[in-house]
């Protein structure tokens, strides 16, 4: 029973903090795309990464303590790189290209399908295993989708 | 989009914006799923983040090292926007990857599709005049939220 309830507890936590990084996401978008009216998407994107690193630094320290950060091996310093690279170079620099092009009004509901494929990899990868109502609401996702990426031809009319 | 966007964003840069967008969300996928195994190892999500930001600013500086080897051109409202738009991005890595460590990506990753919404209200009150929320795309956006809604609350 009091295992039950603290995973519980546990789990909604995690949800919090999902929402509050959806928060910190949707803003986030926003902010970027209104900095790119007055720098281009690179800088806006080498900057932003920047001051990431100072403010995760900062958190980092005071709520792990400087050995968190000495802690690591070649292996998660060889999947961090390629997470780096996967998150800011073909994620970021490649999202904020496409805001600047199609506006972020497209893009971020695009963006939003990303957990489609994060589905699929949970699942092919992960061994987790979807309920029906997952291929459902996987079913709806692709349907917004599709409105929105034939939408843009009215948008240009 | 912007003023030039509405009437006269060529088709063709649009459609290499949707391509951009697609792909980096493809990318982000692949490397939540990285992340969620770091932390399911018992890593700090806030360290990962940290490191992967690292790792991060270190290949876009050499991928655009040609680009941003001059002196960039950067407005005083861009810089506060900058600034803005980092603090919502910290936040983020560092809650969601540390929620991750609690939950399942499968969990977490589809209730991250709720961004979009998120963006709109944002644009209501940041970008009017410059981006165009059109009936039809509130609606596609909306069943992506809805979808991703029902893949959170029965997952």
């Amino acid at each position: 029973m009091h295992s039950t309830s603290t995973r519980s507890s546990r789990v909604e936590l995690g949800i919090a903090l999902t929402l509050v990084a959806t928060v910190g996401w949707g803003a986030g978008d926003v902010f970027a795309r209104k900095s790119m009216f007055g720098a281009s998407a690179t800088t806006v994107l080498a900057s932003m990464i920047t001051l990431t690193i100072i403010a995760l630094g900062i958190v980092g320290l005071f709520l792990e303590g400087p050995s968190a950060f000495g802690a690591i091996d070649l292996r998660f310093l060889g999947v961090v790189a390629i997470m780096g690279s996967l998150t800011w170079v073909t994620g970021n620099l490649l999202y904020f290209h496409g805001m600047k092009r199609a506006g972020v009004t497209i893009a971020a509901p695009i963006l939003g399908a990303a957990p489609l494929a994060a589905i699929t990899l949970a699942i092919v990868f992960g061994g987790e295993d979807p309920n029906p109502w997952v291929l459902l609401g996987a079913v709806i996702i692709v349907l917004g989708i599709g409105i929105l990426m034939t939408d843009r031809n009215r948008a240009l009319e | 989009m912007s003023n030039t966007a509405h009437g006269q964003m060529p088709n063709r840069q649009m459609t290499s914006g949707i391509v951009f967008t697609i792909l980096s969300g493809l990318s982000f996928a692949l490397s939540g799923f990285l992340a969620n195994h770091l932390v399911d190892d018992g890593r700090p999500g806030v360290i990962v983040g940290f490191y992967e930001s690292l790792f991060g600013v270190a290949l876009v500086l050499a991928v655009n090292v040609r680009q941003l080897g001059g002196r960039p051109q950067v407005t005083r409202s861009a810089v506060l926007w900058i600034t803005l738009a980092a603090a919502g991005f910290a936040t983020a890595f560092g809650s969601f990857y540390t929620a991750l460590s609690r939950i399942d990506f499968s969990v977490g990753a589809p209730i991250l599709g709720a961004v979009p919404m998120v963006s709109y209200v944002f644009v209501l009150f940041l970008l009017r005049g410059e981006e165009h929320i059109t009936p039809r795309t509130l609606l596609g956006a909306t069943l992506v939220v809805v979808g991703v809604g029902i893949i959170g609350v029965t997952s």
